[in-house]
């Protein structure tokens, strides 16, 4: 289906109206339609939220829970998925991580998740799975902090991402 | 948006207690009093040096006799970096410690220490120095 343009000749006064004509209004509009329905979902993902983690954490006392790595969202935000991925396989233990939110400014901050995304070591690299979200709604001005629960030894790149919509 | 966190965020390392006043005058290796220290690292070459341990008691190596002495490093029950100074007068000297190597182990939990030892019949001193080790950190973004 594409969008096709009315012959003008069509529209002049006294003309006969056509089937043709209400047809090629049909398949412009059913036409329009479909690019509307493509363009909302296309800009209903937007760029995920990623917290990128590089270097030996593993060698902090765990949980780390210091703020390290926070991010104020700027707009009312509803979010669609959290997945946890390693980039390299660490040699012992389990990456388990939690994102927590705060709408005091950071006086105090409760988990996103009914279950924790986490990985255990020995899975090779690149290894992901995802988290159960139980809190969604986040508001403009809100924080999100990523905290380190347990720590793989030897995974030194992870990433969690977390995916959203914009909410009025 | 992206939250970016880069460890270490901290220094990597570690200092031993003082070695008080040690001497000793044999041949064989011993390890000076206290300078055992442990480290976690993450597979970077880490720093191995004595320091002086304190800003009133001055720290110094010490050689009273005609040849000298060693001091050896060591990684677990490896040896991994020996020195050796030398005496050729017969009076006591004492050296402003700089000794310092620098290792490069595998990722994994270690344990340095500083050995000391005399040549023929000299005494050796360590006086009031530490061990320090500390992991060199590499930030990658």
């Amino acid at each position: 289906m594409a969008f096709s343009t009315i012959n003008s000749a069509w529209l002049d006064i006294g003309d006969p109206t056509k089937k043709e004509l209400f047809d090629l209004i049909k398949s412009n509009q059913d036409d329009l339609d479909d690019r509307v329905t493509d363009l909302e979902a296309t800009i209903a993902v937007e760029s995920p939220i990623i917290f990128q983690v590089t270097g030996p954490y593993w060698l902090e006392s765990s949980p780390i829970t210091d703020a390290a790595h926070l991010i104020r969202v700027p707009f009312n935000i509803d979010l669609t998925s959290a997945r946890l991925q390693i980039i390299d396989d660490g040699s012992a233990g389990t990456l388990d991580c939690d994102v927590k939110y705060s709408d005091d400014d950071g006086s105090s901050f409760s988990t996103i998740f009914s279950a924790r995304p986490s990985i255990a070591n020995g899975g090779g690299n690149y290894g992901d799975t995802t988290g159960t979200l139980s809190v969604t709604e986040i508001d403009a001005g809100d924080l999100l902090r990523l905290d380190i629960i347990t720590s793989m030894t030897g995974n030194e790149r992870f990433i969690l991402i977390l995916t959203w919509e914009t909410r009025a | 948006m992206i939250s970016k966190g880069i460890y270490p965020r901290t220094l990597n390392y570690g200092l031993s207690d003082s070695s008080g006043s040690y001497s000793m005058s044999s041949s064989t290796p011993a390890q000076i009093t206290n300078l055992s220290q442990a480290i976690t690292t993450s597979g970077n070459p880490v720093f191995v040096g004595l320091v002086s341990a304190s800003g009133s008691s001055p720290g110094y190596f010490g050689i009273d006799g005609t040849t000298g002495g060693d001091i050896t490093f060591l990684r677990d029950s490896t040896a991994i970096a020996e020195i050796l100074i030398s005496n050729q007068g017969s009076d006591l000297i004492k050296i402003t410690p700089s000794f310092w190597h620098i290792d490069t182990p595998a990722a994994g939990s270690y344990t340095y220490k500083a050995y000391t030892n005399a040549n023929v019949a000299d005494t050796i001193y360590i006086y009031n120095m530490k061990l320090f080790v500390c992991e060199i950190p590499i930030i990658t973004t």
